[in-house]
C-alpha cells in the first residue's frame, strides 16, 4: 500500500499547524486584550473559514495565488510556483485551521489575571519578557488545545486543498483525497485502512490532549 | 520648601470607552513624602497609581518622573526605579525568597548581594522563617509581607501601593500597618497609598488628596484633611457625620458664632456676620453626659440638650442620633452607654468644643464674598 498520503498530510498538518502558531498567536492576544475600531470585523474575518463553504475558500485562494493572481504573478516573477504544490496545500490547511487555534488561544488569553502581568512589568519585565514568562505559561493549555485541534482539521483539510493543490498522486495528494480516490476506484481495502490511520491519529492526539491539558488540575 | 517632585502630572486625563474617569489639572508628588490618595470606590484612586507606575499611559496630559517625560521608549527603564504592591499578593509559585529576589533577578543584580538585601529585607517584615518555604502556603498577611519585601528591597525611588490590606482580616491588618507604617518612615520611601479606608490614611499619610468622581477635592496635610474638610462630600467621606447649615451672628478672634436651628454654636473658623454657612462635627469629638452634669465641663464650649432618636452599634462603640434642633451624631463607648443609661427617647447633654466643629468649605451666600479661613 502507498503510505505517501500519509506522509505528506502529517508534513503538511506540522507545517500548517506552525504557521498558524506563528500568526494566530499574535491574533489572539490582540483579539484577547486590545480595543480598537474593527475589532468585531476581525473577530467575524477569523470565523470566516469555519463557515464559508471550502470550495468558495479554495476559488478565492485560487485567485489569488494561481499563475493569474497577484501572489502568483510575484512569485513567478521570482521563479516560484505556489498553486498545485504541497505549499499550497500547507496555505489551505493553515486557512482552514487557523480560527480553531485563534479562538482558543484567544479564550486562554482572556483567563489570564492581567495583575500578574501588571506585577511582572512592576519588577521590571519588558512586555516581551511578560508575554514569555507570564501570559503564555498560564495560557499554555489552551494554547495547546488550539493547536491539535487545529492540526487535526489540518490533517482532515479537503475541499480548499483540493481546489488549490490538486490532487496529484505522489506530488499533492494527502490521506483524504487518497482516501476519496481509493473510493472511486472502488478499492475499498485501501480506503479502510487509510481511513483508520486518520482515525487512530486523531484519536490518540484528542485523548492526549485531555491528558496533558488535565495533568495539573 | 521642598525639593523636586519625584513624579508630576500635568493636564492629566484618562479615558475608558469614552468616558472620563480621571482628570487632574496638576499633581505632584513630593520627595520622601507619603501621599495617601483615598476615595470610594470607582474614584479613579487605581488608575491613577496606573499612570504612576507608566502600566498606562493618559488619554492627554504630561506625567514627569524627576524632571522628565516618561515616553513610551522610556517607560521600562522608568518603571525599573518604580515599584508596585497590589491588594493581592500576586506572588509566583516559588519559595519566599525567591519571590522577594525577582525584581533584582530581572535586573540582573548579582547572586551575593541579591541574597543579602533579601536576607535584610525577609528580616524587616518579620518572615526570615519563611525564606525556604513555598509562596502559595502562605497566610494572607504573611503573603502581602512577602510582596511589601518584593517591591522595598528594590530599593524604590517611589513605591506605589494600591489598596494593600483591603484583602485582609482586621488583626493581620493592626500587626502590618504599624510595621509597615514605621519602615516607610525611616527609610523616608517616597510612597502613594491609594486606599478607600480612611484609618489607614490617617496611620501612614504626611499628606491626603481626597479623590472622588476622578478628580481631587481636597489635597492638603493629613490632619487638615480631616479637620477642615473643603467640601460637604469631602467631609461625609472623610467621617464628619453631622453637617448643618446656619447663619454667622459673629465672628471674632477664629472663633464664629453660627445659629442652627435656633440653637447657638461656637465654631471654629471665620466667617461674615448674616453669611450662610456648613458646619461639620466628627462623631468622636462629641461628648454625651447627663443633662444636669454640668461639673464635669472644662473647656468644652458647646452644650447642646436633646433627645436620643437613633442608636446603632458600630465597633467599637454605638453611634447615637441626638435631635438637639439639628440631629447631632456621636459615637459612644459601650461603657458610657451602661453607666449613662442611653435609650432612645433619653434626654441628655451633648458637648463639643469649639475647635472641633467646623466650617465647611466656602460660605454659602453669594453676597458676600468672603470666605471663612480654613
Amino acid at each position: 500500500m502507498d503510505l505517501f498520503p500519509l506522509w505528506l498530510s502529517l508534513r503538511v498538518a506540522l507545517s500548517a499547524t506552525a504557521l498558524t502558531l506563528v500568526l494566530g498567536i499574535p491574533v489572539a492576544l490582540l483579539l484577547a486584550r486590545a480595543r480598537f475600531a474593527g475589532r468585531g470585523l476581525l473577530e467575524a474575518v477569523v470565523v470566516l473559514p469555519l463557515v464559508l463553504p471550502p470550495t468558495v475558500l479554495g476559488y478565492y485562494l485560487l485567485v489569488v495565488i494561481g499563475s493569474h493572481g497577484p501572489i502568483g504573478r510575484a512569485l513567478a516573477a521570482v521563479g516560484l510556483e505556489l498553486a498545485f504544490t504541497w505549499w499550497a496545500a500547507v496555505l489551505a490547511a493553515s486557512i482552514g485551521s487557523v480560527a480553531l487555534l485563534i479562538k482558543s488561544a484567544q479564550a486562554g488569553f482572556e483567563t489570564v489575571d492581567r495583575q500578574l502581568e501588571q506585577a511582572a512589568r512592576t519588577l521590571g519585565r519588558s512586555e516581551w519578557s511578560v508575554f514569555w514568562s507570564v501570559t503564555l505559561p498560564l495560557a499554555w493549555r489552551a494554547v495547546l488545545a488550539g493547536a491539535v485541534l487545529a492540526f487535526c482539521r489540518a490533517l482532515g483539510e479537503f475541499g480548499i486543498t483540493l481546489m488549490v493543490a490538486g490532487n496529484i498522486p505522489g506530488r499533492t495528494q494527502t490521506l483524504p483525497l487518497a482516501i476519496y480516490d481509493r473510493v472511486q476506484a472502488a478499492q475499498m481495502d485501501e480506503a479502510h485502512a487509510l481511513a483508520l490511520i486518520a482515525v487512530g491519529i486523531v484519536v490518540v492526539l484528542v485523548f492526549g490532549l485531555s491528558r496533558v491539558a488535565r495533568l495539573r488540575y | 520648601m521642598t525639593a523636586d517632585p519625584v513624579v508630576a502630572l500635568t493636564g492629566v486625563s484618562a479615558r475608558y470607552g469614552g468616558v472620563e474617569v480621571l482628570r487632574l489639572p496638576a499633581l505632584d508628588v513630593r520627595a520622601r513624602e507619603i501621599l495617601a490618595v483615598i476615595g470610594p470606590n470607582g474614584s479613579g484612586k487605581s488608575t491613577l497609581l496606573r499612570l504612576l507606575a507608566f502600566l498606562e499611559r493618559p488619554a492627554a496630559g504630561e506625567i514627569r518622573f524627576h524632571g522628565r517625560p516618561v515616553d513610551a521608549a522610556h517607560a521600562l527603564a522608568e518603571r525599573r526605579r518604580i515599584a508596585m504592591v497590589f491588594q493581592q499578593p500576586l506572588l509566583a509559585d516559588a519559595t519566599v525568597g525567591e519571590n522577594v529576589a525577582l525584581g533584582l533577578r530581572f535586573r540582573g543584580a548579582p547572586v551575593a548581594e541579591s541574597e543579602a538585601r533579601v536576607a535584610h529585607w525577609l528580616r524587616r517584615f518579620n518572615i526570615a522563617p519563611l525564606r525556604d518555604q513555598r509562596a502559595r502556603g502562605l497566610s494572607g498577611g504573611e503573603a502581602q509581607r512577602v510582596a511589601l519585601a518584593r517591591a522595598l528591597v528594590l530599593d524604590p525611588e517611589l513605591l506605589l501601593l494600591d489598596e494593600p490590606f483591603a484583602s485582609l482580616d482586621q488583626p493581620t491588618r493592626e500587626t502590618l500597618i504599624p510595621d509597615l507604617a514605621m519602615i516607610l518612615r525611616e527609610r523616608r520611601v517616597t510612597t502613594v497609598l491609594v486606599t478607600h479606608d480612611r484609618s489607614e490614611a490617617q496611620a501612614f499619610a504626611d499628606r491626603v488628596a481626597v479623590l472622588i468622581g476622578g478628580r481631587v477635592r481636597q489635597l492638603d496635610d493629613t490632619a487638615r484633611v480631616f479637620q477642615a474638610p473643603a467640601s460637604e462630600e469631602v467631609a461625609r467621606f472623610v467621617g464628619v457625620e453631622t453637617i448643618a447649615t446656619g447663619r454667622v451672628l459673629a465672628s471674632d478672634a477664629g472663633v464664629t458664632l453660627v445659629e442652627i436651628a435656633g440653637v447657638p454654636l461656637e465654631v471654629a473658623g471665620r466667617a461674615r456676620p448674616g453669611e450662610l454657612v456648613r458646619v461639620g462635627i466628627r462623631p468622636e469629638d462629641v461628648t454625651l453626659m447627663p443633662p444636669a452634669g454640668r461639673r464635669a465641663v472644662s473647656s468644652a464650649r458647646n452644650r447642646l440638650t436633646g433627645t436620643i432618636t437613633s442608636m446603632t452599634p458600630k465597633a467599637p462603640g454605638t453611634r447615637v442620633v441626638v435631635a438637639v434642633g439639628f440631629p447631632l451624631v456621636a459615637t459612644v463607648t459601650l461603657r458610657s452607654v451602661s453607666e449613662l443609661g442611653l435609650v432612645q427617647g433619653a434626654t441628655v447633654t451633648a458637648v463639643f468644643k469649639a475647635s472641633a466643629a467646623h466650617l465647611i468649605g466656602p460660605g454659602l451666600s453669594l453676597d458676600t464674598g468672603a470666605r471663612p479661613g480654613l
